[in-house]
């Protein structure tokens, strides 16, 4: 029997064995439904996150274990905030604002799950934002959105668990 | 001959459970303005008329951008991947659902034509998820070009 023989059986067997070691795991990750086709529109989609008082709103818009999609409009801001296990894939839809984002995040604490809040941001890095702008945040790297004074800033985000 | 399979599946089984499908680095920070994003959109896939850029590609989710025309759009369907849509600018429709005849591909389905489907219309704004499994056709209206970002992810 040649190697190349005992390999192909060997990924012909492995095939239903992977299959069975996954019924043997733990739960699936995903405990929400099977997602649905869902048509919402821009209105709808704008009224999630539209406040009349000048506080910041946001809205998961489809929610799993290992992602969510959220839509955020923010006001001015300066809280720090660090995402251990998650990324942040985020696409600027309206208003002006900016990021501070890198640099050491002082103080903050952990406000469970890796996400830590608060405290300072020292040395950070400034971007202004616009709409079309896009970014990607890394797990655990300190940020601080904030709409510029006078804007509200609404963007999109896939969040992606590590 | 038994145990020699034993064995192979004993070696076999890590290198199953470690390969990813797709291996791509860890994420670094990233901005892209919207001029980038736009010069991204220019040249068009290969083999068709409209364009899409991958920002971020993982084994079971990607980023991407796209942008649709009026014309050179193809019936698709994802037999594993969930398309998550907010539409950026222009004006057009996604046709989905029916049954689709004379597509190529098996899990993933480009071509063909639909009978059946549903028509919504979508503008700047909307927000549209189309399950695995259920073919989709996205058009621009007539004359216009529509973009959209989408989140792609395997179910």
């Amino acid at each position: 029997m040649t190697v190349r023989r005992l390999l192909a059986i060997a990924s012909l067997a492995a095939l239903p064995l992977a299959a069975s070691a996954q019924t043997a795991a733990p739960p699936a990750p995903h405990t929400i439904p099977t997602d649905a086709f869902v048509y919402q529109p821009a209105a709808e989609v704008e009224a999630l996150t539209h406040r009349t008082d000048g506080k910041p709103q946001s809205k998961i818009v489809i929610d799993h274990e290992n992602y969510f999609i959220e839509y955020v409009t923010r006001v001015i801001n300066t809280n720090a905030e660090a995402h251990n296990h998650w990324y942040d894939y985020i696409h600027v839809l309206d208003g002006e604002g900016s990021i501070t984002y890198g640099g050491t995040q002082e103080g903050g604490t952990d406000a469970g799950g890796g996400e830590i809040r608060g405290g300072k941001l020292v040395g950070g890095k400034l971007q202004l934002l616009h709409p079309g702008d896009r970014l990607v945040i890394p797990p655990g790297m300190p940020h601080i959105f904030t709409a510029t004074p006078g804007h509200t800033f609404t963007y999109l985000i896939f969040k992606q668990k590590t | 001959m038994r145990f020699l399979i034993a064995a192979a599946l004993l070696a076999a089984t890590p290198a199953f459970a470690q390969t990813p499908l797709r291996a791509t680095p860890p994420d670094s920070f990233k901005y892209l303005s919207a001029q980038e994003l736009d010069q991204a959109l220019m040249t068009p896939e290969r083999g068709r008329v409209y364009s899409g850029h991958v920002i971020n590609d993982h084994e079971n989710y990607w980023v991407e951008f796209m942008k649709r025309f009026d014309h050179g759009n193809v019936i698709e369907y994802h037999a594993h991947w969930i398309d998550y849509i907010t539409v950026l600018s222009g004006e057009g429709s996604v046709t989905y659902g029916g049954t689709v005849t004379g597509a190529t591909g098996t899990d993933e389905q480009r071509g063909g034509t639909m009978a059946g489907g549903t028509v919504q219309v979508i503008k700047p704004g909307d927000y549209i998820q189309i399950p695995a499994g259920v073919p989709h056709l996205i058009n621009a209206a007539p004359g216009q070009t529509l973009k959209f970002v989408l989140f792609k992810h395997r179910t």
